[in-house]
């Protein structure tokens, strides 16, 4: 006794079957619900299939589509949304598990006479056995279709939530949890429930389960194997081939015995015991085992206490397979057999052969089952037998089949039996009943009166409640029950809602009368009536006691049942459940999906690699006129560009002179300024105060190239660095004029044009200054010998931005083209034995470049100039196997020994790339050693990372150094001894380059200018800007690695472009790919540099494709919020703004609310920051208005929100962001 | 040792205490002439919220509450506080606690400065949470975004952005591919504390000429240099401050590396929650 259960509550919910007298109607009867899928279900489904066809990337060949029968519910969309609390939108996106869970939970505990007052607070326990069943989840339905829904429909989908959202709605305070065993989940969770009482976890226990199938399709590929041909399950059959599929669920409620007795609780039966165990190691995981099971019997029946020969019926498992039904019968004989010998003693059956198979909702019908059957003692028949399985021994064994329900007569024990559920990964349950045999005492009634009490949450649910206990006394359903009770009943559990009835009845037949003329609104008698209903109140004042409590409950009072109840020990008995007032709460397919439907565009090849050209461009009409410009031009009298500008016809312009060591600094009217920081500092000021509307920057205007390290160091700190300095000034000084960088000859305008390199790299930092800095108009314009003023003046009053040459009468501007191809035009490039000097070599790109040659041309020697260096070589082997692979130094050794291992000689030097006299000192010993080098690859550098505005000088030149100097002095050092080519690795930021890049875009314009400039044929110069790899390299390490404007490359592809690169005469190849389906493509615009038709036609195809998707996007929200029918209240006069309309719109659709009050506080209404977010987005979309979700905060009601707006939408300049305001400070606010 | 630190416009004045202003009518009287407008009204009245939106009220306004809510935790602890910071306006109350500018002197600067910060157009600001600051510049510099610049260094996990609106857009989607938990817009105008608002900046050093500060009593570590803040290069300091990013990691560790173990705040708790994450 001490550890006996009572199960005091049920609800069942099957196709057409409602409680336990319907269920105990379709068992006893033998019938079973197997039939065709239901036809509307049947109909939103395939729709929903073909929808998830024509957008599967594989191509669906197979078109077929049949579906299984089985014992299916006619709907799984409906829902009483309001009764649980919920808003209507969250419903709808709630999973219809959840939905059936809370269903039967209520309904349950309501049928034990426990919900409302009578439970809240107290520490009962919530068990739900349940599996996800991949490919089945409502969610993945919806979200196809909507995928913004996933957030507000994640609490109505999760798991966790089919135990905890029921323990927050009835507010108990017990275990609340969910179990996955698979097909014996709820049968667990029974057992857990059991446990969980008997250790004091809590005080009464709800286990429920419950199961629909989506799609239940039948086809080889979705088959799961097991069910059944035609959806019949036939369970112990001769022609059994499998379980049928079924839908459904099930609740218990479950207490310890000796305190259900003393609260008056019904009892169906009694839990006696209960074991758990796995099938360890089988043949397969979801191969059964009957030693396993027999064992799980055994220690059932210990726990219980019990002798099984006691059995009168077991509810086998029995899913009616080939395998299945053999084993478990060979697992009772085996089990029995340790108790008894005696033959056929005991009844088996399942509910499965009626109902079909509720997976993890099975164990729980089960037990609902084996517990009607010792509660109606009576033995009811295996539906769906004819002819025994042949496989199966009947006669010798422990069990039979009834065939026909026949009576259960007493005998020495109470009557007893058992139910099983099996999980398909070995899990297997078994739980012992008896039945509740000791007779409830029940106090009779003696004509006194009592007062009945009936609500619902909905006049309509009361109304169906009133006609369903009509029904209920009818069919003999209270026969034998007392008044006192049912009136007990009703005032503890079926009291609470708002909508509200009372009577004061002596007898199940006056209540009876009373109730069937309520049903049609008529009068019974002259009896007082007590409702919230208009048409069933009476108008009488109330005469008696009782009367008056009727009055003051259907008020809306509290109801105190004990002075009803005064003397007596009332008993709780079954009444009708709850009528909810349901709905379709769903995601519809929208009807025209196919019109909306636009599939994946076949995406022509874009090329991989790009070229930039110089393209001849006539010079634009002037836009400024001659007088409009006042320029200070900064000039270095040793280089002279001052004479042309002076000659140029300016409107004014002013002169600074770079000085002499010793000269004066700047001072007022102009004069000369020295190259420091300071003066810089001053020349800015100079500039903002003196009103210039120009600075033209012409100090890197020598007329041939510096010829040693010194001079080249000399002339990019005077220029570059000279360049630098007065852009962070002019900055600082937060100067707003038009900057021109005037260079002379510092660009080859074709291959091989003498040059004077090094001032190339002022047109790199000349283009990221705009873009740091939008105040600074920046312009670079590079003359040649042969420019006249008359030139260099169109070209200002111009005032184009970006870079343009004027090379003679020609004026050419940079332009950006694709370059689908490289030509190859000649063979290998690596010489047998041939020496490869790789900077930046050990890393991870070098290191891949070193492979690529090292596999390409075995027995080469490698030489990889490092910054860090490497261990020595005798250390390789060892270091790479002793330490971990994420170890920097044996990955080094790791890459360095395959080098080896691939064929090559490797050597290490270890020197910084951006101190020249130590390369130069490399290439000499190298050319000692080796005798020449036949091949340079500069794949050195360091990122640049800051604004301009904030970076230090050295910092600057600090980048500079290794990519510029570096590869001057290789170039340098190879003067005489001509490699056979250069590769200089040179980066997207001398093309597009990015803020903070100005340092990196100098030196890599650098580069890219002077394999332009080379005109040695022996020696073949390329230069690559890469876009970031993906796989390896720096962007890596930054975690910049994405594909942005460019698709990041693929080690391989990089690897194969330098190839070709270097098979092919090119001078120059941008390595990259444009990401047109990116959604920042179009930045590629915002640069100065041109783009070539091809391109840009591309570019805005590609901008026009993803404006329309968003206007469509925008447009599809407009309709469904236009369609929405929503009736405003909360203002007497009933007039309302056109902006309180839309938004009232809006909140109806947020909230699924028909009704809006104009004055509901958005929060009060259950709205939280996610809502807000997507609330404010569709305000803004519908409206065409600028709306913040900080604004939800501070006006929180329709009417403040339309007044907010009207205030403000004229002020609004109408950029939209894309992104809308989540701060965790507000989201903070929200959720307080 | 303990340090007070007094928030900037990323704090809000929803909970303001309603009987603070009575305690000091003296400063609300002066506070009303220097404003122009009832600053209780500002504060206190419903209405008040919708003008609180607009960074010329909003600066001001935060700024005296700040204040005399220093002045209650300064009489209620006389001897506590040994250092004073301030994130972007709030460093003008630290500068007041520490004993460098009078209340008069630093809510007329605080006024100006407003004005100026509100007339800098088409801007704004996220904040980026889940990112370090290192690998939200690479990024938005990966992705070529001009003119969206790092504004506020605010802890290891939290760095506010500013810049141009529509690229704001575009860097919001970048960091999020890149790993951003989540990108807000702030509710602030413009760029601030980015080189756009240089001219604010300019405009703002000639507000400051003439203004003396105290050498004061106690050190403010400044939130532009994240150094100890010296009051003979205030004016350099606060004229920079208004187009620098706000670099509050490297004040908070200047602060715990000069021996502040307490942080308290007046004002909310938006800063001691930045300080936890500072490792």
């Amino acid at each position: 006794m001490d550890n006996d259960i009572a199960i005091i509550g049920i609800s069942v919910e099957l196709p057409g079957v409602r409680g336990t007298h319907e269920l105990w109607d379709l068992i006893s009867s033998g019938r079973n619900l197997t039939r065709p899928f239901p036809a509307e279900r049947r109909a939103e489904m395939v729709e929903f299939i073909e929808l998830l066809r024509s957008s599967a990337i594989s191509e669906v060949t197979d078109r077929s589509l049949q579906f299984h029968n089985g014992s299916f519910l006619d709907r799984i969309d409906n829902f009483d949304p309001d009764f649980f609390g919920m808003t209507p939108k969250h419903a709808s996106t709630m999973d219809p598990h959840l939905r059936m869970i809370m269903r039967n939970m209520y309904v349950a505990a309501e049928d034990a006479g426990y919900v409302g007052d009578r439970i809240r607070g107290s520490r009962t326990g919530v068990f739900v056995g349940f599996a996800a069943n991949p490919g089945q989840s409502y969610m993945e339905y919806y979200c196809r279709i909507d995928p913004t829904l996933s957030q507000v429909g994640l609490t109505g989908s999760i798991p966790t939530m089919l135990a905890n959202r029921m323990s927050h709605f009835l507010d108990v305070r017990g275990p609340s949890l969910v179990v996955d065993t698979a097909c014996s989940a709820s049968l667990v969770a029974v057992h857990l429930a059991k446990t969980a009482l008997l250790v004091g976890d809590c005080e009464m226990a709800i286990v429920a389960g419950a199961r629909y199938v989506g799609a239940p399709l039948h086809h080889p590929l979705n088959d799961i194997g097991i069910e059944s041909s035609d959806g019949m399950t036939r369970t112990f059959d001769e022609l059994a081939d499998g379980t049928g599929l079924g839908e459904g669920s099930a609740a218990v409620v479950l207490k310890r015995l000796d305190r259900a007795i003393a609260d008056g609780d019904q009892v169906y039966a009694v839990i006696k015991g209960s074991a758990v165990n796995h099938d360890g190691a089988t043949n397969g995981v979801t191969t059964p085992d009957a030693a396993a099971q027999a064992a799980l019997l055994l220690a059932a029946w210990d726990d219980a206490g019990i002798d099984p020969r006691t059995l009168g019926y077991l509810e086998v498992h029995g899913t009616a397979t080939r395998i299945g039904d053999p084993i478990e019968f060979e697992g009772l004989r085996q089990a029995f057999g340790q108790h008894t010998d005696d033959r056929q003693f005991c009844a088996v059956g399942t509910v499965k052969a009626n109902a079909g198979h509720l997976f993890e909702g099975s164990g729980i019908l089960g037990l609902i089952k084996a517990a009607l059957t010792l509660d109606r003692r009576t033995i009811p028949p295996l539906a769906n037998f004819n002819q025994p399985n042949s496989r199966i021994d009947f006669a010798n064994g422990p069990v039979y089949i009834p065939t026909t329900p026949r009576p259960w007569p007493a005998g020495a024990t109470p009557h007893r039996s058992g139910v099983s559920a099996f999980g398909l990964g070995g899990t297997n349950c078994h739980v012992v009943l008896e039945e509740y045999a000791q007779p409830r005492p029940a106090t009779p009634s003696a004509g006194e009166p009592y007062l009945f009490t009936l609500s619902a949450h909905t006049e309509r649910s009361l109304r169906r409640l009133v006609r369903e206990y009509v029904d209920h006394i009818d069919l003999g359903a209270l026969d034998g029950e007392n008044i006192a009770d049912v009136c007990y009943t009703t005032n503890v559990s079926r009291s609470g809602h708002r909508h509200r009835l009372g009577l004061v009845v002596s007898s199940l037949g006056a209540l009876r009368e009373r109730l069937a003329a309520l049903a049609e609104d008529r009068p019974a008698d002259a009896s007082p009536v007590f409702s919230t209903v208009p048409q069933w109140a009476s108008q009488a004042t109330p005469g008696t006691g009782l009367e008056r409590v009727a009055a003051e409950y259907a008020a809306g009072g509290p109801l105190d049942w004990r002075p009803i109840q005064a003397g007596r020990a009332p008993r709780t008995v079954g009444l009708p459940p709850y009528e909810f007032d349901e709905r379709r709460c769903w995601v519809d397919l929208p009807a025209d999906w196919r019109t909306r439907f636009v599939g994946v565009r076949d995406e022509a090849p874009q090329p991989i690699t790009h070229d930039i050209v110089f393209d001849p461009e006539p010079v634009p009409a002037a836009t400024l006129a001659a007088a409009d410009v006042r320029a200070l031009a900064l000039v270095d009298p040793a280089a002279g560009a001052g004479p042309l500008l002076t000659a140029a016809g300016l409107g004014g312009l002013d002169v600074l002179r770079l000085a002499g060591a010793n000269e004066d600094p700047v001072g007022p009217g102009g004069g000369v300024f020295h190259h420091s920081e300071a003066d810089y500092g001053r020349v800015a000021e100079l500039i903002v105060d003196g009103g210039y509307s120009h600075v033209v920057f012409a100090l890197g205007s020598e007329a041939a190239a510096a010829a040693d390290a010194v001079e080249l160091d000399r002339r990019v700190r005077k220029n570059l660095s000279g360049l630098f300095l007065l852009t962070r000034a002019l900055i600082n000084a937060a100067a707003q004029v038009t900057l021109v960088v005037l260079t002379r000859s510092a660009l080859a305008a074709a291959q091989g044009d003498p040059v004077v390199a090094e001032n190339a790299a002022l047109v790199g930092l000349a283009k990221v200054i705009a873009r740091e800095y939008p105040y600074l108009r920046t312009r670079s314009v590079d003359i040649d010998a042969a420019t006249a003023p008359a030139q260099l003046r169109a070209e200002i009053l111009a005032d184009r931005p970006g870079l343009h040459l004027l090379r003679g009468p020609v004026r050419y501007r940079e332009l950006f083209t694709e370059l689908p191809e490289i030509a190859p035009t000649g063979g290998d490039y690596l010489r047998p034995g041939g020496t490869y000097l790789i900077t930046g070599g050990t890393g991870a790109i070098g290191l891949a470049v070193c492979r690529a040659f090292a596999a390409a041309q075995p027995g080469i020697n490698l030489v990889l100039l490092s910054r860090s260096g490497a261990p020595h070589k005798a250390t390789w082997a060892a270091l790479a196997a002793a330490r971990g692979v994420e170890d920097r130094t044996a990955k080094l050794a790791q890459a360095l020994r395959e080098l080896e291992l691939l064929g090559a000689a490797v050597h290490v030097r270890q020197a910084d790339a951006g101190d020249p006299d130590a390369l130069t000192r490399v290439v000499d010993e190298l050319r000692d050693r080796f005798g020449r080098l036949d091949g340079i690859v500069h794949a050195a550098g360091v990122p640049g990372l800051n604004l301009i505005a904030f970076r230090t000088l050295a910092d600057f030149e600090a980048v500079v150094r290794p990519k510029l100097h570096a590869a001057f002095a290789l170039d340098q050092a190879t003067r005489d001894d001509r490699p056979d080519f250069i590769a200089y690795f040179s980066s997207v930021a001398a093309v597009f380059p990015a803020s903070g890049q100005g340092d990196y875009a100098a030196a890599n314009y650098y580069l890219d200018n002077l394999a332009r400039a080379n005109a040695d044929p022996r020696c073949h110069v390329l230069s690559l800007d890469w876009v970031a790899w993906k796989e390896i390299g720096m962007a890596v390490e930054y975690g910049t690695n994405t594909d942005t404007t460019f698709k990041a490359i693929p080690t391989a592809q990089g690897l194969s472009i330098l190839d070709a690169g270097l098979r092919s005469d090119r001078s120059r190849v941008f390595a990259g790919e444009v990401h047109y389906e990116g959604d920042i493509v179009n930045l590629l615009s915002t640069y100065d540099i041109a783009l070539s038709d091809p391109i840009a036609e591309k570019i805005s195809d590609a901008v026009a494709a993803r404006a329309e998707q968003q206007a469509r996007a925008a447009e599809r929200i407009r309709e469904a919020i236009e369609a929405l029918e929503v009736e405003l209240t909360g203002r007497p006069d009933g007039d309302y703004s056109e902006f309180e309309v839309g938004i009232a719109r809006c909140w109806a659709e947020a909230f699924g609310f028909p009704t809006v009050d104009v004055n509901a506080d958005f929060f009060d209404l259950g709205g939280d920051s996610i809502m807000a977010i997507s609330l404010v987005t569709n305000i803004g979309t519908y409206l065409g208005v600028q709306l913040d979700a900080a604004d939800l905060l501070v006006e929180r009601t329709v009417a403040g929100l339309a007044a907010h707006l009207a205030a403000t939408q004229p002020e609004i300049d109408g950029i939209e962001m894309t992104e809308f305001d989540d701060d965790p400070q507000l989201v903070g606010a929200f959720d307080a | 040792m303990y340090c007070l630190l007094f928030p900037g416009q990323g704090t809000h004045l929803r909970d303001v205490d309603p009987n603070l202003f009575a305690e000091f009518p003296d400063q609300v009287a002066e506070a009303d002439t220097i404003l122009g407008y009832s600053i209780t009204e500002l504060c206190l009245d419903g209405d008040g919220a919708r003008r609180l939106r607009d960074t010329r009220f909003a600066q001001p306004a935060i700024f005296f509450v700040n204040a005399l809510l220093a002045v209650r935790a300064m009489t209620r602890h006389p001897d506590r506080y040994r250092y004073f910071a301030g994130h972007s306006l709030g460093e003008y109350n630290a500068l007041v606690a520490a004993g460098c500018l009078d209340l008069r002197t630093a809510l007329a600067l605080v006024r100006d400065r407003a004005d100026l910060m509100a007339r800098v157009p088409g801007g704004g600001m996220a904040a980026v949470a889940g990112l370090a600051a290192v690998q939200v510049e690479r990024t938005l510099m990966a992705a070529g975004l001009p003119q969206v610049y790092v504004a506020n260094r605010n802890s290891d996990r939290q760095t506010v952005i500013a810049g141009e609106r529509s690229q704001l857009g575009m860097a919001s989607s970048v960091l999020k591919r890149s790993g951003a938990r989540q990108v807000s817009m702030l509710n602030v105008s413009g760029p601030f504390h980015t080189p756009l608002m240089a001219a604010a900046g300019r405009a703002f050093s000639q507000a400051l000429r003439g203004v003396h500060f105290d050498a004061g009593h106690a050190p403010v570590v400044s939130s532009v240099t994240g150094q100890r803040f010296e009051p003979t290069q205030a004016a350099d300091l606060l004229s920079r401050q208004i187009a620098s990013p706000v670099e509050w990691v490297r004040a908070v560790l200047t602060l715990r590396a000069a021996g502040v173990q307490t942080f308290d705040e007046v004002n909310g708790t938006t800063l001691t929650s930045l300080i936890k994450g500072i490792g």
